[in-house]
């Protein structure tokens, strides 16, 4: 190092103006003086608490107004269909006046075919289609992410074996391979939700195993692997993070496609007989449905305004989890 | 003298075809505190090398012979888990492309801190601190706030310094930079360079650089090689090798610089219209019989085409691969 000092002297005074990379006096870094033994201690500053990165991050939801109304809808739908059949009071199951009552009167919605009440149908319904939908979602996004992750980031046979299966599944149709599970398994709220879940896992592992391949090669994962980390550490703490922000909205959309799912399984009288649900409802109405088209269309309704307002908040987090889009330092 | 921090002897490097050697008899050594320059045009081998010291060669690529000793323990061999130990600890590398070697969506302080917890150097909060006072010595500024900031949040050059903080992080003993300044303009490229070598000077890492920039390893090398589809063409102390080339070569490769001016008192001036070496650097696949450099050599004769000149001794620390090297053709043309 030492004969440096002189080249560089020697460089310098060549004459030829600066030289290229001689050294400059850095102000910056002489103020500071930092010498070998005794390195500069900087007080650390607070962590951001969580609440700054909520904030953020609901900054960037909501100038997307669709999103905001499928927030909203999503909410008083949810609200609706939580504190609505205790607050409405009546058994979406029981006969309360004659069939085909218009809406209006002593029924707000009007009744079905049996009597029963279509306003404490819907709202009693919902629950089933939204749970289902929402653990179904979870469901898929549990296996496609296990899957796609460890197809994408081992490859090789791993990668060819679970592709393989994958592509056995996606083979399936998606109905009726849920029709066959619940039919074999029996007609339950659980049962509907794995089906569910069994059948569409395949679009979030594909997603999942190129979102690991395309990342898996990007610099900061070689940065990583130089600076000793493990599989383990890549695959949750490098590689997850990143391929994160387009699986959750895959995810989200899958509580959507879950929800029609459900509708059309209960539709097709394979839900649980002992649940109320929106397809069920339609389901059993559906010969009068010219005659008495309140029957079908609420319960339809809320299903197209569930699957609406799902989509709409998908695209939202799309926007917001972006994290390129994220605002600069300051 | 020391045992070195890193030894390579006779390296090979195949692919994926059986025969052809993407790196072949590669031999080099670096004590502590030194740096030795790897240059060459694209596709001579240099990042093979690079990859095939931290265990990270591509799928189908493989060392087929020679060896690799750091510290002593030779590395060509070892399981997975060993090297991985030595990575980032023992060695570290530094990547060509700033804007895409940092993690997204980790804040820039928790990369460098996560390294030092992750090989157990100091417990989390005491990591942190360690990672705010690299940052300083780095030359970032105000350290402390931006080691909450993410990597979008800064330019091509603080993000270079982010990369040596994290791969500083565990205080290395060997630092391989591959192109640390090729994707950084001019000046950022100085600064970089010149915190290389304040680094090293603390440290007493050993570095491999590698570039195709002649100034930046005039500047940071201490010795030079040059490569040349997988195979030294020349090797020396670099202000000797800059200022008198041997090899036709590296002398083709410094007459299509720019701007010249190395080594103490020798100048050469930019010359008045740069010489680009003809032709094209072969694939490893297909090597010429002969000299690698044949084809595409001022000097060469028919003798040339049919035999492969070995790595000769010129002088006291100089080797160069060719039967007609000589710093006279060098001397009169250029000084």
């Amino acid at each position: 190092m030492k004969k440096r000092a002189s080249e560089i002297a020697a460089r310098g005074a060549t004459g030829l103006g600066p030289a290229p990379f001689a050294p400059r006096p850095a102000p910056e870094r002489a103020e500071k003086g930092a010498p070998a033994s005794v390195p500069p201690r900087y007080p650390l500053e607070p962590a951001p608490r969580a609440l700054a990165r909520a904030r953020e991050f609901w900054g960037r939801f909501r100038v997307h107004y669709f999103s905001l109304f499928g927030l909203v809808a999503l909410a008083f739908i949810g609200l609706a269909v939580s504190l609505g059949p205790v607050l409405y009071g009546i058994d979406p199951f029981e006969i309360v006046s004659a069939p085909f009552m218009e809406p209006g009167g002593g029924n707000p919605l009007g009744t079905d075919y049996v009597g029963r009440d279509v306003l404490a149908g819907v709202l009693s319904g919902g629950r089933a289609s939204l749970s289902v939908g929402f653990f179904a979602a979870l469901f898929t996004g549990a296996i496609g992410l296990s899957v796609g992750s460890l197809a994408g980031f081992f490859g090789g046979a791993l990668d060819a074996f679970l592709m393989k299966v994958t592509e056995f599944f996606q083979v399936l149709p998606t109905l009726l391979f849920a029709m066959v599970l619940v039919t074999i398994f029996g007609p339950t709220l659980w049962m509907e939700t794995l089906a569910i879940g069994l059948a569409s896992w395949m679009s979030v592992a594909r997603l999942a195993r190129a979102e690991f391949i395309k990342i898996k090669e990007l610099d900061y994962v070689k940065s990583a692997v130089s600076a000793g980390a493990a599989p383990r550490r890549l695959i949750f703490k490098t590689i997850l993070p990143n391929a994160l922000p387009p699986i959750l909205v895959a995810a989200a959309f899958d509580v959507s496609f879950a929800i029609l799912l459900e509708g059309s399984l209960s539709f097709l009288g394979l839900g649980d007989p002992n649940q109320m649900s929106w397809g069920l409802i339609i389901g059993q109405n559906k010969n009068y449905a010219l005659d008495a088209w309140w029957t079908i269309f609420f319960p339809g309704f809320a299903i197209f305004l569930s699957v609406l307002a799902v989509c709409l908040v998908s695209d939202g987090l799309n926007h917001a989890l972006n994290p390129r889009a994220r605002k600069s330092f300051s | 003298m020391s045992e070195p921090i890193l030894e390579i002897e006779g390296l090979q490097i195949g692919g994926p075809e059986k025969e052809s050697l993407a790196v072949d008899g590669l031999s080099l050594s670096i004590h502590a505190g030194e740096t030795h320059a790897l240059v060459g045009e694209s596709g001579c081998g240099k990042t093979m090398t690079a990859l095939a010291i931290l265990g990270l060669l591509p799928r189908g690529f493989r060392t087929r012979g020679g060896s690799i000793k750091l510290l002593g323990e030779e590395i060509t061999a070892l399981p997975p888990a060993r090297l991985r130990a030595l990575r980032g600890s023992v060695m570290s590398m530094i990547f060509q492309e700033p804007m895409t070697a940092l993690n997204p969506v980790l804040t820039v302080g928790r990369q460098i801190s996560e390294v030092i917890v992750a090989k157990k150097i100091l417990p989390p909060k005491e990591a942190r601190e360690r990672a705010v006072e690299l940052m300083g010595q780095v030359g970032l500024p105000r350290p402390a706030t931006l080691y909450r900031a993410y990597p979008h949040e800064f330019s091509g050059g603080m993000r270079q310094r982010v990369a040596l903080c994290v791969a500083l992080a565990a205080s290395p003993r060997l630092i391989v930079a591959d192109e640390p300044t090729t994707a950084l303009d001019a000046t950022v490229q100085a600064q970089i360079l010149e915190l290389l070598r304040e680094i090293q000077t603390r440290t007493g890492a050993a570095i491999l650089l590698i570039t195709h920039n002649l100034l930046a390893a005039g500047f940071l090398a201490d010795s030079l090689s040059v490569l040349y589809v997988g195979s030294l063409l020349e090797r020396g102390p670099a202000a000797q090798v800059l200022a008198e080339p041997l090899h036709p070569y590296t002398q083709g490769l410094l007459a299509s610089q720019p701007l010249l001016e190395i080594g103490a008192g020798a100048l050469l001036k930019a010359p008045a219209r740069l010489q680009a070496i003809a032709g094209q650097v072969p694939r490893y696949q297909d090597k010429p019989p002969g000299c690698l450099f044949y084809d595409r050599c001022g000097v060469s004769r028919a003798q040339c085409a049919r035999e492969r000149p070995p790595l000769a001794p010129f002088g006291a620390s100089r080797y160069a691969a060719c039967p007609y090297a000589s710093p006279t053709l060098w001397r009169q043309t250029h000084a």
